[in-house]
């Protein structure tokens, strides 16, 4: 009774994969892939491109996290031309990080990961999505998620002169300085941020905290690996988006490295499997030992959940009573469960939504010297965030015209590829027995990657040549009056 | 002592800096680079970067239709 199930295309996440779930002659689950099957090859097509231009072409990978591309792009401009932001400069690109990072976990709360939750694991998939959730939660709600989102939006337009790619940021600075009257509006935008993040993590606290069922699935052993992690720390080891060092924690939660971006080839390895396009980044030091988890396996995991067991905690005072709550409940650092993703991504939005209201009340974020001028010849240059997915590395080399030579991108989503593929086959072996199975089952699998928020095409840099799904408007009467795709 | 051109037509900032501070490598005290550019932040950029590289900008000029030229000595 040998059987093969697919998902394709999985759902609710950026870019697009599938699950291919393998059965035994018991029905059993006897292996499952999460498989990336489109390429792109993005860094090969920047070689022989100016280097100054990579802030503007690296952001087209994605329409989602164009801004963490851009930034960090900048950042390897920076290093490349050996040249040292001004502060205000450094300010700005922050104030315009935060304002992404709090839209994008916003985006995956409410509209991705959520619906599992507030709709339920096992509803239909026709309401399993942002429209079940606005049912659920009421119009009132869902106005101010939209409206948060829009108003982020609106700053991250106002600094990066693009709603979608940003273009502002310069090696050594940014295009324009901020005005005063746009720092008084992100000011009051900052504030009800903060505000609706802690809205948020109350909506979480009622729907899934409150709820055994879900409280189970959050704690139980189905969604769970005990891994190595990695973020970006401050130098009070505190998360930051921005800059800082790079952080790594061993499965027991004691500290195994701590490195500049500069060095992260010296720890990071990549392996390949011959069914899947993604990239497998592993621990160098500890090896790669297959789709295992534990001390002996140099898998690591990246994202909010790895940022927050690295750390020593937030550097604002809200999100740390959360930071605070959250390990009490569950039990102490480090936490491995795969769907406290979710929790620790609204208080990372909470921090996002409280950096930003600091930063926008710095007076000198107004200094109208927001540039300096590169004066080295470029050779080599790194640059490091974390993006809302995870750590994200820009690597560029050049001549010495400044035209690349190499590329290599380590994308967020690329550092956990292995863990989503563990946690996918964990799942489907827990929940598919005896050739059962139902939509709601394998929902529950998808779960599994939802939780990590992965890009694929960030991942694989992957932009597909025909859309894998159709989009059918449907009039009063039933009739298909127009389809898409 | 050479006299080395750069083309910067077309080429918004910080490009323009950015392709003289490359090609700055290849030239020895006492060269002349001279360049002509057409973006509107080059006259500043161009007096700034001179500044902090301690070259000496030998004159600069407008040449009409937003073009301007100018002379560096290394």
């Amino acid at each position: 009774m040998a059987k093969r199930l697919t998902i394709d295309p999985i759902t609710r996440l950026e870019g697009h994969g599938k699950i291919e779930i393998f059965l035994d002659e018991e029905g059993d689950v006897k292996r499952a892939y999460f498989q990336v099957p489109e390429l792109r090859g993005f860094e090969a097509f920047c070689v022989g491109r100016p280097a100054e231009e990579m802030p503007r072409i690296t952001p087209k990978i994605c329409g989602v996290c164009p801004t963490a591309h851009h930034i960090c792009s900048t950042k390897a401009l920076d290093d490349l031309f050996k040249v040292e932001p001004m502060p205000a400069a450094k300010k700005i690109r922050e104030l315009m990080y935060s304002a992404f990072m709090l839209e994008d976990h916003t985006l995956h709360f409410f509209f991705l990961g959520g619906p599992d939750f507030v709709v339920g694991p096992s509803a239909p998939p026709a309401e399993r999505n942002i429209l079940g959730v606005i049912s659920r939660v009421g119009l009132e709600i869902a106005g101010k998620v939209i409206k948060l989102r829009k108003e982020c939006r609106d700053i991250i337009t106002l600094i990066g002169g693009r709603v979608i790619h940003p273009v502002c940021g310069l090696p050594g600075g940014i295009s324009k300085p901020l005005s005063e009257d746009d720092r008084l509006r992100i000011i009051e935008v900052a504030k009800s941020g903060v505000e609706f993040a802690r809205f948020a993590l109350k909506i979480f606290d009622d729907v899934v905290l409150k709820n055994p069922e879900y409280l189970d699935f959050v704690t139980g052993d189905i969604y769970k690996h005990e891994t190595y992690y990695m973020g970006l720390v401050d130098k009070a080891n505190k998360i930051n988006f921005y800059d800082g060092d790079i952080r790594i924690s061993m499965p027991d939660g004691k500290e195994f490295a701590k490195f500049r971006a500069r060095d992260y080839l010296e720890y990071i390895g990549e392996h390949v499997e011959p069914w899947s396009y993604i990239k497998f980044p592993y621990l160098r030091s500890v090896g790669w030992k297959g789709f295992v988890d534990g001390k002996d396996s140099g898998i690591y995991r990246v994202a909010p959940l790895a940022r927050l067991n690295v750390s020593e905690g937030m550097a604002t005072s809200l999100a740390q009573d959360e930071y605070e709550k959250m390990y009490e409940t569950l039990g102490g650092k480090p936490v491995h469960n795969t769907l406290a993703f979710h929790w620790a991504r609204l208080i990372e939005a909470l921090y996002a939504a409280e950096r930003l209201l600091e930063l926008a009340q710095d007076k000198e974020i107004t200094d109208s010297r927001v540039r300096n001028i590169p004066t080295a010849v470029p050779e080599e240059g790194i640059g490091v965030v974390e993006a809302p997915r995870g750590t994200l590395f820009h690597h560029y080399k050049t001549d010495r015209n400044g035209i690349l030579t190499e590329v290599n991108l380590i994308v967020a989503t690329l550092n956990n590829s292995a863990a989503l593929c563990m946690s996918v086959e964990k799942a489907a072996r827990s929940l598919i027995k005896k050739g059962k199975v139902s939509d709601g089952l394998l929902n529950m699998v998808e779960m599994a990657f939802r939780a990590y928020d992965p890009c694929l095409a960030c991942a694989t840099h992957c932009l597909s040549s025909k859309p894998s799904f159709l989009i059918k408007i449907i009039d009063s009467k039933g009739e298909v009056i127009r389809t898409f795709g | 002592m050479a006299t080395v051109s750069l083309d910067c037509l077309g080429l918004k900032c910080p490009q323009p800096v950015l392709k003289i501070a490359a090609k700055s490598a290849e030239l020895k005290p006492g060269d002349l680079l001279e360049v002509i550019a057409d973006c509107p932040t080059f006259e500043k950029d161009i007096r700034q970067w001179c500044d902090r590289t301690k070259k000496t900008l030998l004159w600069i000029r407008e040449e009409g239709g937003g073009k301007m030229r100018c002379q560096i000595q290394f």
